[in-house]
C-alpha cells in the first residue's frame, strides 16, 4: 500500500471510530423501518363490522390482483375486470351493513366503495387514480366506474394541466411539461407501484439520516486536527500539505457517498421486500402521480439515486469547508442542522426567482417532490427544469468547496491556541 | 548543513512575538532557554514552516521552510504534543510515518525500534489515551525522529518526563545532534546544561545571549535566573 493508501485508510478510519455515526445509523434505520412498514409490522387491521381485515392481508391482495394485469396495458378490458371484481364483492357483501354504510364511501353514492376497493386487492389502484381525475368524488368514482379509457385519461391530463398551470403562470413552461406528459405511450402500462411509491415517499427521511450520518462523519475532518492539536504534527511533516489534504477531502466525499448508498439501498430493498419490485420498465407515474416526466419507474428509482451521490456530494464538501474554517465541530454542526431545519419551510411562488432557488434545497431531493416541481428556470431563453438545474448547482458547489478547501489548507498556519 | 535565519519577524496585532532576529545554525544541540512569552513556541513554528513570519527568511540549505523537501528533513515535537486518544502507539506512529513519506515496510521496522529505543514496545498496541503523560512523550519523541531528521526542534521534550528517562533522552538527543541541528526549548536548565553545543536566551523576541556554557562563565541556572529577576523588577517599576 502506498503512503496515500496509508493516509487515506487511517483517515477512514479516524471517521468510523466515532461511536455517535453507528448509534445514529442503527437508530435511524430502525425509525425509517418502523414508521414505514408501522401497519404491517404491528400487525394492524380495518374492521367493517364483524369483519377484520389485516393490513398486510389487503397488502397481500394487492400484489396478487396485480400479477395478472402487470405490465399490460390499461385498456378498456382493463378496467373492465376492475369493475367486474368490485361488482361482485359489493354483491358478496350486500348482508354487511359495516361495508355498505362505510362513510367514506356514501358521500359519492357507491355504497362500499372503498371496502369492497381493500377486499379485492385494489386499493392501491383506486387510491391512485382518484387522485389523478375529477374535481369531486362524484365526478371520480363515476369516471372510474363508469368512464371510457379515453375519458379517464383525458380527466388525468386535465387534473395534471390544472396543477401544471397553477403552478406556472408562463405559458410556455405550461407546454414543456404538458409536451413531456403527452410523449408517454398511451394507454398507460400499469404495475402494482406501492412498494415504489413507499420508497419515493419514504427518501425524504432517508436523506435526513444520510445527512446526519454524514455531518457527524465529516464535521471533525479538519477541525479534530486542531481539537487534538495534531496539526502542527502533520503540517510539519512531508506530506502534511497537499497530500493529506487530497487523502481528507477524497475520504470524505466517499465516505459521503457510501454511507449515503448503503442508507438507501437498505431504504429501497425494505419496501421491495414487502411490495414486491413489479413495474421497473412501467411508467413512472404508476407510482407518482403528478409527475409529468416521461419515464419509467426504474429511471426514476436511478435518478433518485444518482440525486442521492450528487447531495452526499455536496454536503461532504460543504462539510468539510466548514470544518477547516471554523476549526470547530460546534459551529458546523450548528450551521448545517440550521441550513437543513430551514430547508422544511418554503417561500411562496410569488417571491419569484428566490423561491425558485429555494427550491433546489439538497433535502428536497432524493424525495418524491423532486418530480413534481414544475417550474422552471429560464436561462437566455432555453427552459430548464429543476432537476438539471439542482444537478448543475450542487456539482458546482461541491468543485468550489473541494477547491477552497485545498487551496486554503494549503496555506494554513498554526496560531497560537 | 546549515539552517540561516535572517531578520525574522512576528508581529501578532499590536505584540511583537519575534524581533528581527538573525542566526545561522550548524549541526549539533542548540539549548533555548526563556521565560513564557518570550517567543520561543513562535520562533520554532516559523522555523518548522507552520506560521508564517510577518519579515524576514529562514532557509535550510538554501531552501526556504515552507517547500516540500525541507519537511522531508524536520522533524518537530511541539510543546502541546497532539495524538488520537483511539489510535494504538504503533498506529500512530505508522500514520506520521506515512505522513513523512517512509516506505510501508521500513516504516514497520523503523517503528519496532524507535517504540523500544523510547521504552514502549510493550504498550505499542495498546490505545494511546491509556498512556500516562510520560508515555505519551517519549512517543512524541519517537515520531520526532521516525524519518532521521536533519533538523529537529523540540520543544519541551523531557516535561512529564520521570528523572531517569530525562537523563535517556538527553543521551538520545545528545546522540542525535552529532549529525543534525537540533533545537531544543526547555524550562529545565540542567537539561541545556548536560547537553547543549550553544546556548540561545530569549527575551522579549529577541536573543540576548548567544553563546557557549563557557561563555556563560558561571552556573548556568544563575545566569538564567539573573535575567528573570531582572525582568521582574522591570515589571514591577512598569
Amino acid at each position: 500500500m502506498s503512503n496515500f493508501g496509508i493516509l487515506c485508510k487511517t483517515e477512514f478510519k479516524k471517521i468510523l471510530c466515532k461511536k455517535a455515526i453507528w448509534i445514529t445509523l442503527v437508530l435511524g434505520l430502525a425509525f425509517i423501518l418502523v414508521a414505514d412498514m408501522s401497519d404491517i409490522l404491528f400487525n394492524e387491521s380495518y374492521y367493517y363490522g364483524d369483519l377484520k381485515v389485516p393490513i398486510a392481508q389487503i397488502e397481500r391482495m394487492g400484489i396478487e390482483n396485480s400479477k395478472e394485469v402487470n405490465g399490460k396495458p390499461m385498456d378498456e378490458a382493463f378496467y373492465e375486470r376492475f369493475r367486474l371484481q368490485m361488482s361482485d364483492e359489493l354483491e358478496a357483501q350486500k348482508d354487511n351493513p359495516a361495508v355498505l354504510n362505510d362513510p367514506s364511501s356514501l358521500d359519492a353514492g357507491y355504497p362500499g366503495f372503498w371496502p369492497v376497493a381493500e377486499l379485492t386487492g385494489n386499493s392501491w389502484f383506486v387510491q391512485n387514480e382518484i387522485r389523478r381525475i375529477g374535481a369531486s368524488n362524484d365526478e371520480r368514482y363515476n369516471l372510474l366506474m363508469k368512464g371510457s379509457v379515453e375519458e379517464i385519461e383525458a380527466a388525468k391530463r386535465n387534473k395534471l394541466e390544472i396543477n401544471v398551470t397553477y403552478d406556472c403562470p408562463k405559458e410556455d413552461e405550461a407546454d414543456y411539461w404538458m409536451s413531456r406528459y403527452d410523449s408517454i405511450p398511451k394507454p398507460y402500462i400499469y404495475s402494482y407501484g406501492h412498494g415504489y411509491y413507499k420508497y419515493f415517499s419514504s427518501s425524504f427521511v432517508t436523506i435526513w439520516l444520510s445527512f446526519l450520518i454524514i455531518l457527524i462523519g465529516l464535521a471533525g475532518s479538519f477541525a479534530d486536527e486542531n481539537t487534538f492539536r495534531t496539526d502542527a504534527l502533520i503540517l510539519s511533516s512531508r506530506y502534511g500539505r497537499k497530500r493529506i489534504c487530497r487523502a481528507k477531502l477524497l475520504v470524505g466525499l466517499c465516505f459521503s457517498v457510501i454511507s449515503t448508498m448503503v442508507i438507501m439501498i437498505i431504504c429501497f430493498v425494505i419496501p421491495m421486500l414487502v411490495y414486491g419490485a413489479e413495474g421497473w420498465n412501467t411508467p413512472v407515474q404508476n407510482a407518482l402521480i403528478g409527475c409529468a416526466f416521461n419515464m419509467t419507474i426504474g429511471q426514476a428509482v436511478i435518478l433518485t439515486f444518482v440525486f442521492g451521490i450528487l447531495v452526499s456530494l455536496l454536503w461532504g464538501s460543504t462539510v468539510m469547508l466548514l470544518s477547516f474554517g471554523f476549526k470547530n465541530i460546534v459551529p458546523v454542526m450548528a450551521i448545517h442542522a440550521a441550513a437543513l431545519m430551514l430547508s422544511v419551510f418554503n417561500l411562496p411562488d410569488s417571491m419569484g426567482i428566490i423561491s425558485q432557488i429555494w427550491a433546489l434545497k439538497p433535502a428536497y431531493f432524493v424525495y418524491q417532490g423532486m418530480f413534481m416541481e414544475y417550474r422552471l428556470f429560464n436561462i437566455a431563453g432555453l427552459l430548464i427544469n429543476n432537476l438539471q438545474m439542482a444537478a448543475v448547482v450542487f456539482i458546482l458547489v461541491t468543485v468550489i468547496s473541494v477547491v477552497a478547501t485545498a487551496r486554503f489548507y494549503r496555506n494554513v498556519q498554526v496560531a497560537s491556541r | 548543513m546549515e539552517l540561516v535565519i535572517d531578520r525574522l519577524s512576528k508581529q501578532y496585532n499590536n505584540k511583537i512575538a519575534v524581533d528581527r532576529l538573525s542566526l545561522k545554525l550548524k549541526s549539533g544541540v542548540v539549548g533555548l532557554l526563556g521565560a513564557n512569552g518570550a517567543g520561543k513556541t513562535t520562533l520554532m513554528r516559523m522555523i518548522c514552516g507552520i506560521l508564517k513570519p510577518t519579515g524576514g527568511t529562514i532557509t535550510f540549505n538554501g531552501m526556504d521552510v515552507s517547500e516540500e523537501m525541507f519537511r522531508d528533513a524536520l522533524g518537530y515535537l511541539p510543546q502541546d504534543f497532539g495524538y488520537y486518544p483511539n489510535f494504538t502507539g504503533k498506529e500512530f506512529l505508522l500514520y506520521m510515518a506515512a505522513l513523512k513519506g517512509i516506505e510501508r515496510n521500513a516504516a514497520r521496522k523503523k517503528c519496532d525500534v524507535l517504540l523500544k529505543t523510547v521504552g514502549l514496545d510493550h504498550a505499542a498496541n495498546k490505545k494511546i489515551k491509556t498512556y500516562s503523560g510520560g508515555m505519551k512523550q517519549r512517543l512524541g519523541i519517537a515520531q520526532a525522529v521516525l524519518n532521521d531528521p536533519k533538523i529537529l526542534i523540540l520543544d519541551e521534550p523531557t516535561a512529564g518526563l520521570d528523572p531517569k528517562e530525562r537523563v535517556r533522552f538527553r543521551n538520545l538527543i545528545a546522540e542525535l545532534g552529532k549529525d543534525a541541528i537540533v533545537i531544543l526549548s526547555t524550562h529545565i536548565v540542567s537539561d541545556v546544561e548536560h547537553i547543549a553545543d550553544r546556548i540561545l536566551l530569549m527575551k522579549d523576541g529577541q536573543f540576548v545571549f548567544d553563546g557557549t556554557l563557557d561563555d556563560v562563565g558561571m552556573d548556568l541556572e544563575e545566569f538564567y535566573m539573573q535575567h528573570f529577576e531582572e525582568d521582574e523588577e522591570g515589571e514591577q517599576y512598569e
